[in-house]
């Protein structure tokens, strides 16, 4: 599907999700997910962490519900949506591609290639922070300085290479061609193709069927 | 291709003009050269002939640039100049800034590629790149580009020997039979005497042509020679690799070893992405590997990291990577508190501060010294550090010929006071020349050489 529709579509399940007090319609919406993150093969072990993970704020509210609110539906109609948040928002992180997200964002959402760009060198970046961080720690070591993790150097140090970092990254874009808002041509054209509408529009009816019938 | 300078002035904030009404053309069909001593000015140019200064900078400029085509450019910092992932996504992501027909991508990428010898690295992701490689990888995104102005600030600092002498040559045939006009700003000009068309010599805020003849007179004279080194020592090793192993993650860049290293100076020679910076890192504890590393008896992974770094110290290849503080003063005083001996008085780091030309600059934000001054004040705090063991991963990049000379006749100083120097480079210095041990690193094995003939 396309990224940009599978984006909508997850964030049309979140915010009704949000609104509608359906438990059964909570378990049916993450029954299918699971069964979506089954069939696109995603990894299983990745897949119970982020369950597992998810166990932590979900037990916090249906305890709470239960405690103080001493209503035990709110709790478990909590409980459910987190699982609902946290499974859709695997199925679009787990199955979707930064790369391809970010050409469908630019390509048929028309989001300003600025932002497009700006996010993708960002997350680009991600991996090399926790390398960079203790680079700084063993390079102050060599200087006979020791920076804890509370240590204002280290805060100090990580954000000026973050500027750094996006200063050349500004002027390494432009030295590349890079206009802000000058078309640009794509060497992978991101279509949104009368297939995706279909599977679009017909999972939006599916969900109203399922939270508002039932 | 015409660029014509007329009366160009430029200054940063709160600093003296670094260039002064120059008056200056760069011909079409031509291959110029600019070279001058760090902080001269060679890189403002550039980024002012680029169009991205005074945009990117807080300072001043005055006068004009007339030219009516664009540029592509190439910095001097390796890093942090890429916005996509991989190598091929950067490349398309440069030529859908320039509306090429997607159609045409395929072919010029692949021509782009194998101008610059780094086919290989397609779909390499950027990150995971060594320093020259990224530098092969930024000229190739310039050649893929086909601008008739192509801007290269030492795109060579980092590259292997070999890689160089290849590139340059490539570089001629773009020029000749694409029309391009291209400028270059390097330290080492003796690759370019018979090759580049122009040479401008860039000191004390202007820009002069200086004629052939004369560039070859100011080249340091360097005979054919045989230089040879030892492959053993009387002194006991300092550090001791066992069955000694590493990989970049995907493949293995060392193969199981056995070697020993001694003091005195080691020269740790390789081609481009052969591993030399992640052996630094590994023995720093910055990488991971298989096997033992002892430095003086201690296996360094049973060691703690504040202890280990009293007696071996890395000298970055980005000199950024070194700095605590904000200004070069501040920078002093801290390797002066934390120094390990005290060694290097008040007076040795001035006079050596002089010799450099940073005394003036004492009160600038480190950040905003040139490439080549950043490089100078990061050799001089980690000199004063003084732990007896130093490692240096290309501390020549970005020097003039004169802080080359003084930082390797420091070096050796410090060799012959009893230290272990170990370093990296693709420049043809007096360390090398002086060098007691030669390590190569080719083909995965680390290998102690006798003999090397240089010309």
């Amino acid at each position: 599907m396309n990224p940009s529709l599978k984006f909508i579509l997850v964030l049309i399940i979140a915010l009704e999700v949000s609104f509608t007090n359906s438990i059964v319609g909570n378990v049916i919406l993450i029954v299918v997910g699971l069964l979506y993150l089954l069939v696109k093969r995603v990894k299983l072990k990745r897949l119970l962490w982020i369950l597992l993970i998810a166990v932590i704020p979900a037990i916090g509210l249906l305890i709470s519900q239960v405690l103080y609110a001493k209503s035990s539906h709110a709790g478990i109609l909590l409980f459910t949506r987190i699982y609902v948040y946290v499974i859709y928002g695997a199925a679009f992180t787990l199955t979707t591609k930064l790369y391809e997200l970010v050409n469908s964002l630019e390509q048929n959402l028309h989001l300003p290639s600025k932002f497009v760009y700006g996010v993708m060198a960002a997350f680009n970046l991600l991996p090399e922070i926790q390398a960079e961080v203790n680079k700084i720690k063993t390079a102050s070591l060599m200087r006979g300085v020791k920076l804890h993790w509370w240590s204002p150097t280290l805060y100090f140090r990580a954000i000026l290479s973050a500027i750094r970092w996006s200063e050349n990254l500004a002027q390494g874009m432009e030295s590349h061609g890079f206009v802000e808002g000058q078309s640009r041509t794509f060497y992978e054209p991101v279509k949104i193709t009368m297939v995706d509408w279909l599977v679009f529009v017909f999972n939006v009816i599916l969900l109203q069927a399922i939270l508002l019938l039932l | 291709m015409m660029i014509n300078i007329k009366d160009l002035s430029f200054s940063y904030p709160e600093q003296d003009k670094i260039l002064n009404q120059i008056n200056l053309k760069f011909e079409p069909n031509s291959m110029n050269l600019l070279f001058g001593p760090t902080g001269s000015g060679k890189t403002t140019l550039l980024k002012l002939i680029a169009g991205l200064y005074p945009k990117y900078s807080k300072g001043e400029m005055s006068g004009k640039i007339d030219m009516d085509e664009k540029t592509a450019m190439l910095f001097q910092d390796p890093n942090h100049q890429f916005a996509m992932k991989t190598v091929k996504e950067e490349l398309i992501f440069a030529l859908g800034n320039l509306q090429v027909d997607p159609a045409q991508m395929p072919n010029r990428i692949d021509d782009a590629l194998a101008f610059c010898g780094i086919s290989s690295l397609k779909n390499r992701t950027i990150s995971t790149l060594s320093g020259g490689e990224k530098q092969k990888v930024a000229l190739a995104v310039t050649v893929a580009m086909k601008r008739p102005v192509l801007l290269l600030d030492e795109p060579f600092s980092n590259v292997d020997f070999e890689s160089k002498k290849d590139i340059i040559r490539r570089l001629v045939q773009l020029k000749e039979e694409h029309n391009r006009t291209i400028i270059i700003s390097d330290h080492n000009l003796s690759d370019y005497i018979g090759i580049a068309d122009h040479f401008f010599n860039v000191q004390n805020d202007s820009v002069k042509p200086i004629p052939v003849k004369q560039i070859k007179n100011r080249l340091p004279h360097h005979p054919d020679k045989e230089i040879e080194y030892k492959i053993m020592s009387d002194n006991d090793p300092i550090i001791n690799l066992l069955n000694f192993s590493m990989t970049d993650g995907n493949q293995n860049l060392i193969e199981p070893e056995n070697i020993d290293l001694y003091p005195g100076i080691t020269y740790l020679n390789g081609k481009n992405g052969s591993g030399k910076s992640t052996f630094f890192k590994a023995l720093s504890r910055l990488h991971s590997y298989n096997g033992v590393v002892k430095i003086l008896n201690r296996n360094i992974k049973k060691s703690s990291l504040p202890f280990l770094m009293r007696y071996e110290n890395l000298v970055f290849q980005n000199s950024e990577d070194q700095f605590l503080t904000i200004t070069i003063n501040d920078e002093i005083q801290l390797a002066k508190k934390n120094a390990i001996t005290k060694n290097w008085t008040d007076d040795r780091i001035n006079d050596l501060m002089e010799e450099l030309h940073l005394d003036q600059l004492t009160d600038r934000v480190v950040y905003s010294l040139s490439g080549g001054q950043k490089k100078k004040l990061q050799i001089v705090i980690m000199l004063i550090r003084d732990a007896p063991i130093l490692m240096l991963d290309e501390p020549f990049a970005g020097l003039d010929q004169e802080s080359t000379t003084i930082i390797s006749r420091l070096l050796e100083d410090e060799a012959h006071a009893g230290k272990t120097i170990i370093f990296a480079s693709h420049q043809q210095t007096e360390l090398v020349d002086n060098a007691d041990f030669y390590i190569e690193l080719a083909n995965h094995r680390l290998t102690y050489k006798e003999d090397v003939h240089e010309s």
